[in-house]
């Protein structure tokens, strides 16, 4: 069932043309950057993209910046709000059921795709934004400065805290980033693959688990609502740039895994018990 | 091969199966009748595992439903409701998925190719060129739709208005399939709200009506002769002087006798010097008796189908028909 | 069927179950019992005050809500001083640590090692070596962490404070010991302090400051995380990559831009004494004793008077004999600005009332 719906997933025009406009608008980006050599002050705008005047090779990790906040979290719900009510509407969910395919099957296959679906479009981004930054900026070590620069050989691109990083370096923590950004992605993921056990309309269901993130991110930002924001979804989400910091500062990446986890588990297990107790009458 | 007792369904407060006690045996072809909202689907549903019974039991093929529904799955091939598939790819590609989906047939991947196009050929697909399905007219869409029921070679075939948007010549070539298929010994569950389609085709029916089963019998028993004998003569007026009180109802040139022998009723009309146009058993259509059992909601039949609504089961409800299609005729005449 | 409905109640029951468990782990985890510590409240306070040899790496966080108005020149401490700031900490000894103030997208470092204090700035990308000793300066950063603030707090207390032991605590996975501080002064702002730090080593792990009359602490400070470590050198040492500019100060901030205005200080100001002079800064002095401390700083003019209309819109304008003053209170800290009758502005700040401000102030004023 899973390499069903891999296939299914994979023939589907929507799933590319999403991730071609992820891919597309961090390469529009790079390229006003790059005419205009103007980027956000560090510390501002997307995170990272002042550095990548400096050295291409940090390009992949501040275009999964910029899709980050919206565009990923935008498409990943589409995806998922669509698995189960998606297969309502069209009316093939019954005859799914009725082939057999169990209930729990499916969703599992379900989530299967969708976590190939993140990887993808997650690494998509990546790729084709290294291979626009090398193009637009080059990963030659930056030019020294002033006088009082220090040259070092073998390095490509700074951390945050200012030290060098080899091309080693740069590729294990954009690897990292990539992997956190992706799982970053299940919880949301998951509310809407409940959502879409819940309802036959698969926009409604991406809706809910959006209105779900920006709630998310709301309280995030409230001062007042401190005592919970380490336990809601987007409260982590922005500490891959913890990957970029020397040494690397696992605490908040290892909490944001942790509770990307246990959004899926909780999610999924309430779209198990909802989907399988449920009538199919769509 | 179908056999529920007491099959209830409650959506909320809306009862939309009542007490249904549904018998299918093996290798009929039984037409399940009734009105569009009537709670047919439901239970062919339930049939099926998709809705789960308020109470009642079901069983199909022998196994417990919905309790070990997958084991009987793979026997059944189902069209629910209206044909489905994904818009996107072409019909094969459909199937392929289909096939692939759920459990691992006896062929294997190997054999799915084969099994695709078999099941293509036998509804009339063999040669269908590789256009997506969304550009499918309906009746392609419904050949697809038996197609994909047909994939594993079902004991089973539960069909909920399969031939809906084909055209006569498209009706008649997915009757015989069914008949062939039937013949070969698949049980055929047909669920449908086209009367002529259940009479050409099936050899018992089930009518629901509100969530009731209001009438299953075999289809001869039902449409045997009613003990009338129905008489068209010019003469119609002195006829009916004749045969006195054995006539239950006159209209024009027509007459109905209570008098089971027709060649007795003959002889005396012809004896008297009576023309005689037509002679014959009455015979109830299966439109009169669906009709008399259910409430179709149109002012005519409103009174009918309240009270056969109220009754309580098949065989009393056939007397109940007989009485309420008397009251139709009745009715007609007066107008 | 009934079968069913049992079978999705227990398809929820399990599910919520779940859910019970993960949400009460933390809640379960809280509620055991933390071994108390025998030490009386004078032994705690020794440790405390001799943790600064202890090594340790954490990530702390604090929390200060002050509503400061915005002054000139004094951005950086006025945002430490005004909601939280996050700190990665490597401490190995008191002239070998670093402390990365983290933000959401950049990092302001500062080094300190055997060959003088680096601070490294994304914003700028630039790396700062300051050179020579910095007898004042303002506050910056690590000031706020547990252990430098509670060393500094208790270093603060007179004789009038008194010390009472606190329940135990587990904080950062730390066992810690409570100590309450409560200085008698009623002129401090500061109406008790309560410290928990490690019994064993006596390292603080977290700090809550009061005000008069509030529940909740004005400004906390404590560890996330932490492990009693000591942390590689490799860490403690800046490494800047190509392209990085590298500058040399001797004196960052404070005292370049506050020696040499107005005239010297006075021993007193009316019946209050003024601290021991830091080395080198004659204009610069510190009055009061324990909590009920506060600084006067003369303002250039320039400066003085930009502070001075910045602050008259957040705060209440009074008159002093001969000059005039704006005061600002917040819960923790009151700011005083005078201007003398020949234009000279003092800045005069601490952990005390807005009125002993401004008896300092007349005082001050008067004796120029």
């Amino acid at each position: 069932m899973i390499r069903v719906e891999l296939v299914k997933l994979a023939r589907r025009p929507r799933s590319w043309v999403a991730i071609a406009l992820l891919c597309l608008l961090p390469v529009v980006v790079a390229i006003f950057v790059a005419v205009t050599h103007v980027a956000p002050p560090p510390g501002q705008g997307p995170a990272l993209l002042s550095a990548v005047l400096s050295s291409g090779s940090l390009f992949p990790a501040a275009a999964l910046a910029i899709v980050l906040p919206v565009f990923l979290p935008i498409s990943v719900a589409v995806v998922a709000g669509d698995a189960i009510a998606g297969e309502a509407s069209s009316g093939m969910l019954r005859y799914l059921l009725a082939r057999p395919v169990g209930r729990t099957r499916l969703l599992v296959a379900k989530l299967v795709a969708l976590i190939a679906y993140v990887l993808v479009a997650v690494i998509a981004v990546a790729v084709t934004s290294y291979v626009t930054g090398i193009l637009l900026f080059g990963d030659k070590p930056p030019a020294a400065l002033s006088s009082g620069s220090v040259s070092t050989s073998g390095v490509i691109a700074n951390s945050l805290s200012g030290t060098g990083m080899t091309p080693a370096d740069v590729l294990l923590r954009t690897a990292g980033a990539v992997a956190f950004i992706a799982v970053s992605m299940l919880g949301v993921g998951a509310i809407a693959l409940f959502l879409s056990t819940l309802t036959d309309s698969s926009l409604g269901a991406a809706l809910g688990a959006l209105a779900a993130l920006i709630a998310s991110a709301v309280l995030v930002a409230l001062n007042s609502a401190a005592s919970i924001s380490p336990y809601l979804p987007t409260r982590y989400w922005l500490s891959w740039i913890d990957f970029f910091r020397q040494p690397i500062l696992w605490r908040d990446i290892d909490r944001g895994f942790a509770i990307q986890a246990v959004y899926v588990v909780v999610f999924l297990g309430a779209a198990w018990a909802n989907f399988a107790s449920k009538d199919v009458t769509s | 091969m179908i056999a529920t007792s007491s099959l209830t369904k409650r959506f909320g407060q809306v009862l939309a199966v009542d007490h249904v006690d549904l018998q299918v045996s093996e290798g009929d072809r039984y037409g399940f009748l009734g009105p569009n909202g009537s709670g047919k689907t439901t239970v062919v549903r339930m049939l099926l595992g998709l809705v789960y019974p308020t109470s009642g039991a079901i069983e199909v093929l022998g196994v417990p439903v919905p309790q070990q529904v997958s084991a009987v799955l793979p026997r059944i091939g189902a069209l629910i409701e209206a044909p489905s598939a994904y818009g996107h790819l072409s019909g094969r590609a459909n199937l392929m998925l289909i096939d692939a989906a759920g459990p691992r047939p006896r062929g294997g991947r190997s054999g799915r190719r084969r099994r695709v196009a078999e099941a293509l050929e036998r509804v009339g697909l063999g040669s269908v060129d590789d256009r997506a399905v969304r550009k499918y007219s309906l009746g392609m869409r419904q050949r697809l739709g038996l197609a994909a029921a047909l994939l594993r070679a079902p004991r089973l075939l539960v069909l909920d208005e399969p031939t809906n948007g084909l055209d006569p010549q498209g009706i008649r070539e997915i009757r015989t399939l069914l008949a062939e298929l039937n013949a070969a010994g698949t049980t055929i569950f047909l669920s449908s709200h086209q009367l002529s389609e259940v009479e050409q085709l099936c050899t018992r029916i089930g009518v629901v009506d509100r969530g009731r089963l209001v009438l299953q019998d075999d289809l001869a028993a039902l449409r045997g002769p009613t003990g009338r004998v129905l008489v068209r003569s010019p003469d119609a007026g002195q006829a009916a002087a004749l045969l006195g009180g054995s006539v239950v109802h006159r209209d024009d040139d027509r007459l109905i006798v209570a008098d089971a022998d027709v060649a007795r009723v003959n002889a005396q009309l012809v004896d008297a010097g009576m023309r005689v146009t037509e002679i014959g058993p009455e015979r109830r259509s299966l439109e009169d008796l669906v009709l008399s059992v259910t409430g179709s909601g149109s002012d005519r039949f409103g009174r009918a189908a309240a009270r056969s609504a109220g009754a309580p089961g098949s065989q009393a409800l056939v007397a109940d028909g007989n009485r309420a299609a008397s009251d139709a005729d009745a009715g007609g005449s007066s107008q | 069927m009934r079968v069913l409905t049992r079978r999705a109640v227990r398809r929820w029951a399990v599910v919520a179950a779940g859910v019970g468990i993960l949400c009460g782990l933390p809640a379960v985890v809280a509620a055991l019992p933390v071994p108390g510590s025998e030490l009386t409240a004078a032994q705690l306070r020794a440790r405390i005050a001799a943790s600064a040899t202890v090594s340790y790496q954490g990530y702390a966080q604090s929390y200060v809500d002050l509503g400061l108005p915005s002054l000139p020149d004094l951005g950086n401490v006025i945002s430490l001083l005004d909601g939280s700031t996050d700190q990665y900490v490597w401490y190995r000894s008191p002239g070998q640590w670093r402390a990365d103030q983290l933000t959401a997208a950049g990092e302001n470092d500062i080094y300190q090692t055997s060959r003088g204090t680096y601070q490294w700035n994304y914003t700028n990308n630039e790396l700062t070596r300051v050179v020579g000793a910095q007898p004042v300066r303002l506050p910056q950063a690590p000031d706020l962490l547990p252990p430098d603030l509670a060393r500094r707090l208790v270093g603060l207390a007179s004789r009038a404070t008194r010390f009472t032991r606190l329940p135990a605590q587990r904080i950062a996975g730390v066992d810690a010991a409570g100590l309450r501080l409560v200085p008698v002064d009623s002129a401090s702002t500061i109406s008790q302090v309560e410290i928990w730090a490690d019994p064993r080593t006596g390292l603080p792990v977290q700090v809550e400051v009061f005000g008069a009359g509030d529940a909740a602490p004005l400004l906390v400070s404590r560890f996330l995380d932490l492990s009693e470590t000591t942390p590689a050198a490799a860490t403690l040492t800046p490494q800047p990559g190509p392209g990085i500019d590298l500058a040399t100060t001797t004196l960052p901030d404070a005292e370049g831009v506050l020696n040499g205005f107005g005239p010297p200080l006075p021993a007193q100001l009316g019946w209050i004494e003024r601290v021991a002079n830091p080395a080198g800064l004659s204009d610069v002095a510190a009055y009061g004793a324990g909590f009920s401390r506060f600084a006067v700083v003369p303002l250039p003019a320039r400066a003085g008077d930009a502070a001075l209309s910045a602050a008259s819109s957040a705060g209440l304008t009074v008159t002093l004999g001969a000059g005039t003053a704006v005061v600002v209170q917040t819960p923790l800290i009151a700011i005083l600005l005078a201007r003398s009758p020949d234009g000279q502005v003092y800045l005069l700040t601490g952990t005390v009332t807005a009125s002993r401000l401004e008896y300092a102030a007349t005082q001050l004023l008067e004796s120029q």
